[in-house]
């Protein structure tokens, strides 16, 4: 009876006990923007208890037991925290945080762990992924340039989807890569070019490999410059290495947000080339060739004109994307989805890139201290690219794709104007009587519009990257174990019909490779991070990883259709088959790897890396490399002498030194290679390369000074740091001797030493809580030499030539002579050095004799500088006014050059082909000329000269962006809606000749060119 | 000794009940939600009205209730079309009589540029740096949405997210709580809160910050000035630079006996204004007709 009274009772007073209990309610924004800052904890001071969190609008609703007046505090990661009185509880209150965050603050992503920046002993640059919110790009290596200071990113062609090259501080390397390591959300990814073709050739472009990562995924990249933070990663830590964090969701009940973006552009190309029309070229052809058209003066000017096959081959492209991701997550788990469609027409005909892909992002917290995760990528990437001749196998040497001509959309540049793209009947115009030499089979000759619309060549590739992890905490101790897959099936389909270019001399040719590269990584790492005491703070990490790689590859090739309307789907019609190829190759890597970080009253920090790698590309004995490091930084402005310094808020100066090694070259290079072929129907080998036991690890000896400076209250940031990295036992392919039965072997030869300095500003003008303007700048110097070569004498290659490996040069050196202008009507031409034994005439080119034999010939060549810049610059600037933002960033290079093969091969007169209207000032001898020789059949010198070897320095206005935030009820259904406008490659400022000064190669021989786009974008929150 | 216990429950569970009840907006009691500056004013209302009206009863609403049928708000804070403006306030800066801060401000006549100062964030640059002249000063404004803070801060072309110092959450009244705490501490509320109702002299413990205002009125904005000079002098256009903002009332349309009981506020509830405080509108004739049309 007492039970049920004492029940009675609680009942009765329930109601009581209910509002005993007052409930604070209020809503947390962000000051100046008014956003709602999901998962800030507010909580009562001085009372036990876990308060509680905003929801997904910022609410929040507190109960406490305290009477009126009360304190409660809001805090919030990157926020400064606030106190508030509460004085009753009638009314919801109304709370802004003030944005704290600051770049000292930081915690910086370091290989296999975090580390606070203020702690750092080495160079590591972050970019955050707003970057992305401005420049829309497919890939994340298109948004880094002008970025970070040392990091130079070369554009490989204007091809949608075609990769980048990527130097950080330089090249270190000649034959193995100087590429960079990827660290993405802890799976190590190397940019591997033989991973990225089939072998099948006659594709020319392929995919980019970090295509399987979606810029908008990205929550930030660190740029990983020293040898005290590369250390880690050992043996493919040489060349620098970009860590790439995805974005996670949050770790709060009822945190979801949902963002969908949609944006559409158009793209032209940013610079035509100015080519004869043809009233120009048929004038031309009157006055100095036969006249094969026998077209009067009258007839001639009537040409006008003619066709612009330029403009034939090129068109407006179109391109959208469309994104959307989920985030949230609970108090144990947190989740962050996402879904990219990108479709990206190229401006040349029938070219583009598209992309599916998915991304997850998952973690739970299991247990207390127990997290399991997942990261994922699936996706699936389409390129259609330009046929070429560039290894394709067995390719006929009759193929037209040669002579300097490497594609169709060259050749639609050396198209007779006079020649119509179609039929007065609409259809293809196989008819060019100019044409006789290359692209001609009988009275049918190439069309290149035809070529571009007709040919496949297109790159597929189905990924799927991932990452298993666990973690177990005990104590300070924090256990760590991963498994991740990359597995990528690339396939590359080729197919040009008889009336093509590339098909001409083989009735239509045809193929299919595919390429399965699976990538195995396992990690175990053991990480203790403690404060030992108030002063002294210990991070140390042991662990074990493993990588595997195995990569299959097979190919199919057939030519001689007689069927081509399945085209590559159908390659039995083909009457030849090519010698099937297939393949392996397997590699591993074992590592230990060990760190400690150590750091005595947050001034004085320690940073001690050791990797062993063995690596099963070297041989027995020689597989086990050390790569050690130490790295020290000193935060001076926390000594007691510093405190009366008032200008200066922060200064930490850093040194680091150590090895790092690089092991990126083919697997098994080290032993004897074989190929297969057919020689009088049956099978036979050729060798390749010589086999050598005792090659070893490439290594890089590294120094590395700098500072970080704050001033004016950290509102301008100041990073400088000079270095010096001495790359020794060089992956180096030397040539054999003619007695040897192979060419070439791989040895360890030599030493390439880059020394160079990089400074980064970056500055808030204005902090305005309505005018915010940022701006950022870097520059570097960065000097290549080729130190030492052992035994090796000077190397030339490259298709004309025209590169040279030589002792005290950069890698990357250019070979010619040097052009020494025009000789005159007027001249003493006996005083001049003989060209093939003959005296010049009048109108002939001019070259220095630089040995003084009286004759012009390969031994006159000189260096004419490099593709290495001497400096490389950036600057970006970001504007945000009310609702309204905008952004500015350039790019630029100075003193790099590139090989103008496409300028020459335009500039090469004759009675078959286009040429640029430069051509109209070639020399004669009524109105003189010093730059080209009398037009004539007379093929160019075989070397090449320095007229040819331009200047490709540029300054490039890289994006322009212009945003509106609408604004929106608070509470409304839609959280947040921007619509942005953006223009990429908005300005060149370049004294190079060609399309576009970025060429990845450093010879331009007809790539792809760049294009400038405009894109309108919108983004919905909900 | 068992019904003992049965009795204190039964009790306690009426009396609980009883408490809940005000937030149940049934029967003919409509209630009315104000912030405390004009509660005095609508108290009077209430009881003036009953004495036209019997049948309907009007109340205070108290404690944290949604369900109130009027809202007492300052300007913006509502839904122009279901909102009748019955009068003004005028919010202007205090400390507590004899601190710190109001031995630092006496004698000053602050111009809205030093008020800026004082009060709000640098414009320069967002980490907080008053002026050295008031660095020690903190400055303590309401988080409230009905907070007089938003008509001090617009009035000076500011944001209430500017606001230098401390934040309270409660009623404005309670600035003045918090002012007399701290020594340095300086604040604004609105006449109603600053002045003494029935001696019509700023509070004994408040003093009122110097402006900047003509020499014929500054008598009136000292501590010696009474309210009803101050609202002469606003009234008549004499004083400018003062943060004034319109009060009015948030209604659901619908309820005939709300609407007429708003039609009653314009016309003869306004009669009252000075008394409790505030200023007379400019147009209340425009929200009678409104509500007429209304109804």
């Amino acid at each position: 009876m007492e039970k049920k009274l004492f029940v009675l009772l609680v009942a009765a007073v329930s109601p009581l006990l209910a509002i005993a209990q007052n409930i604070i309610t209020g809503r947390v924004v962000e000051q100046g923007i008014n956003e709602p800052l999901i998962g800030a904890t507010v909580l009562v001071k001085n009372e036990k208890g876990k308060g509680v969190v905003t929801d997904i609008d910022g609410n929040f609703s507190l109960p406490t037991k305290q009477e009126a007046p009360l304190t409660i505090v809001v805090q919030f990661v990157g926020y400064r925290s606030q106190e508030i009185d509460v004085y009753d509880f009638e009314e919801p209150v109304e709370i802004q945080l003030v944005d704290n965050s600051s770049r000292l603050d930081e915690i910086v992503v370091v290989g296999y762990g975090t580390q606070k920046r203020t702690q750092l002993t080495g160079s590591v640059t972050t970019v955050k992924a707003d970057i992305f919110e401005k420049i829309s790009v497919p890939t994340l290596d298109g948004a880094l340039s002008g970025q970070v200071a040392g990091l130079n990113v070369t554009a490989s062609s204007g091809q949608p989807g075609a990769d980048s090259q990527i130097r950080i501080r330089g090249g270190n390397s000649v034959n193995a890569s100087n590429e960079p390591l990827y660290v993405i959300d802890g799976f190590i990814y190397f940019k591997d070019a033989a991973n990225a073709t089939t072998g099948i050739g006659g594709l020319g472009s392929s995919l980019n490999p970090l295509s399987t990562v979606n810029p908008n995924d990205i929550e930030s990249i660190e740029v990983l410059k020293d040898v005290s933070a590369t250390a880690i990663y050992g043996s493919r830590g040489a060349n620098g290495v970009i860590i790439v964090t995805t974005k996670k969701g949050r770790k709060e009940a009822g945190a979801s947000s949902i963002n969908y973006s949609y944006g559409l552009g158009v793209s032209t190309v940013s610079k035509k080339l100015d080519l004869l029309n043809a009233s120009e070229w048929a004038q031309f052809q009157k006055t100095y060739f036969s006249n094969k058209g026998g077209y009067t003066d009258a007839e001639i000017a009537a040409l006008g004109e003619g066709t612009d096959w330029q403009d034939a081959v090129l068109r407006t492209a179109v391109q959208q994307t469309h994104e959307l991701s989920v985030s949230g997550g609970s108090e144990k788990s947190r989740y962050a989805f996402s879904a990219n469609y990108t479709d990206q027409d190229g401006i040349v005909l029938n070219t583009n890139f598209q992309r599916y892909n998915f991304h997850t992002n998952v973690d739970w917290e299991l247990r207390k201290n127990f997290n399991f995760g997942i990261n994922a990528t699936f996706g699936r990437s389409r390129q259609d690219v330009l046929t070429t001749l560039d290894g394709l196998q067995s390719a006929s040497s009759t193929s037209p794709f040669s002579a300097g001509i490497t594609n169709s959309f060259v050749y639609a540049l050396l198209m007779p104007p006079v020649i119509s793209v179609y039929n007065a009947d609409g259809s293809y115009n196989f008819k060019n009587p100019y044409e006789y030499a290359y692209f001609a089979i009988g009275d049918h000759m190439a069309n290149p519009v035809y070529d571009l619309e007709e040919s496949v060549a297109e790159n597929i590739n189905n990924y799927l990257l991932s990452n298993v992890w666990t973690t177990y905490k005990v104590g300070p101790v924090t256990l760590k174990a991963t498994v991740g897959l990359s597995s990528e099936k690339l396939t590359q389909n080729l197919f040009a019909g008889a009336y093509t270019s590339l098909g001409m001399a083989t009735e239509g040719i045809g193929g299919n490779g595919n390429r399965q590269t699976d990538i195995w990584q396992q990690e175990y790492t053991a990480t203790f991070d403690k404060d030992l005491n108030a002063n002294n703070h210990l991070d140390a990490l042991v662990g074990y990883t493993y990588q595997h790689t195995e990569s299959t590859y097979s190919i199919i090739l057939t030519n001689h259709f007689t069927n081509e309307s399945l085209k590559q789907y159908n390659l039995g019609d083909g009457a030849n088959i090519y010698t099937p190829e297939t393949g392996i190759s397997e590699s591993r890597l074992h590592s230990i790897i060990g760190r400690l970080n150590y750091s005595l009253l947050n001034r004085y920090n320690l940073t001690a890396t050791f990797r062993a790698d063995r690596s099963s590309r070297f041989s027995a004995g020689h597989e086990w490399g050390q790569f050690p490091s130490l790295g020290l930084s000193w935060n001076v402005d926390k000594e007691s002498f510093f405190a009366n310094v008032q200008r200066i808020d922060y200064l930490k100066v850093r040194a680091s030194v150590g090895l790092v090694g690089n092991q990126e070259i083919p697997d098994a290079a080290y032993l004897g290679t074989y190929s297969t072929g057919s020689y009088a129907g049956s099978s036979s080998y050729s060798s390749g390369n010589a086999s050598n036991d005792n090659l070893n690890w490439e290594s890089t000896l590294n120094y590395n000074v700098g500072f970080d400076l704050g001033l004016l209250h950290n509102r301008v940031n100041i990073v400088a740091d000079a270095y010096y990295k001495k790359t020794y036992d060089l992956l180096f392919v030397v040539p054999l001797g003619i007695s040897s039965t192979v060419s070439r072997q791989l040895q360890n030869v030599g030493n390439v030493v880059n020394k160079g300095f990089e400074l980064s500003i970056d500055g808030s003008i204005i902090k305005r809580r309505s005018v915010r303007w940022t701006a950022a700048a870097n520059i570097a110097h960065n000097l290549n030499e080729l130190t030492d070569m052992g035994s090796s004498k000077d190397l030339i290659y490259g298709d004309d030539n025209q590169q040279i490996l030589s002792k005290g040069e950069p890698v990357g050196t250019f070979y010619g002579l040097e052009f020494d202008g025009i000789v005159q009507s007027n001249e003493d031409v006996t005083q001049l050095p003989k060209v093939n034994g003959n005296v010049p005439s009048p109108g002939d080119v001019k070259y220095v004799d630089h040995n003084g034999d009286g004759k012009i010939d390969g031994y006159d060549r000189t260096f004419l500088g490099s593709t290495q810049p001497k400096l490389t610059y950036g600057l970006s600037t970001q504007f945000t006014w009310r609702n309204f933002d905008a952004s500015v960033a350039f790019a630029g290079s100075v003193g790099n050059r590139v090989y103008n093969a496409l300028g020459r091969r335009l500039e090469q007169t004759g009675d078959s082909y286009n040429v640029l209207s430069t051509v109209l000032g070639s020399w004669t001898a009524e109105n003189g000329g010093n730059r080209l020789p009398l037009a004539s059949t007379t093929r160019p010198f075989s070397h090449i000269d320095s007229r040819y070897v331009q200047d490709a320095s540029y300054l490039k206005l890289r994006n322009v962006s212009v945003g509106y935030r609408v604004p929106l009820p608070k509470d409304g259904f839609i959280r947040g809606l921007k619509v942005s406008i953006s223009a990429a490659n908005v300005l060149t400022f370049t004294n190079y000749k060609g399309y576009d000064p970025e060429v990845a190669s450093g010879t331009d021989d007809g790539v792809y060119p760049a294009s400038r786009s405009v894109s309108f974008g919108v983004n919905v929150s909900l | 000794m068992k019904k003992f216990f049965l009795i204190i429950a039964v009790a306690l569970s009426f009396a609980s009940a009883n408490v809940l009840a005000q937030n149940n907006n049934g029967g003919d009691v409509r209630y009315i939600k104000s912030p405390r500056f004009a509660r005095p004013l609508i108290e009077k209302w209430i009881e003036e009205y009953a004495k036209t009206e019997p049948g309907v009863t009007f109340q205070i609403a108290k404690g944290a209730s949604a369900d109130a049928a009027l809202n007492v708000v300052v300007d913006g804070q509502s839904d122009e079309a279901n909102t009748v403006y019955f009068g003004k306030t005028a919010v202007l800066p205090i400390t507590a009589r004899g601190s710190e801060a109001d031995r630092l401000l006496g004698g000053k006549h602050l111009s809205s540029r030093k008020l800026k100062q004082v009060f709000f964030v640098s414009d320069e640059e967002e980490d907080e740096r008053p002026s050295k002249q008031f660095e020690s000063l903190v400055v303590y404004s309401g988080s409230n949405a009905t907070s007089a803070a938003n008509a001090f801060a617009r009035n000076l072309g500011e944001e209430a997210s500017s606001f230098r110092g401390k934040r309270i959450a409660g009623d404005d009244l309670f600035l003045n709580t918090a002012i007399a705490k701290d020594a340095y501490g300086v604040s604004f509320n609105t006449l109603s809160n600053i002045f003494d109702l029935n001696s019509r002299r700023v509070k004994k413990e408040l003093s009122l910050v110097g402006l900047d205002v003509k020499r014929d009125v500054a008598d009136d904005f000292g501590n010696e000035g009474s309210l009803d000079n101050v609202l002469a002098a606003l009234e008549s256009g004499r004083v400018g630079g003062i943060a004034v903002e319109r009060v009015g009332i948030a209604y659901e349309n619908g309820d005939v006996a709300v609407l007429k009981f708003l039609q009653w506020v314009l016309t003869q509830g306004t009669q009252f204004n000075h008394a409790f405080g505030l200023l007379n509108p400019d147009n209340a004739e425009d929200g009678a007709r409104q509500l007429t049309a209304q109804k």
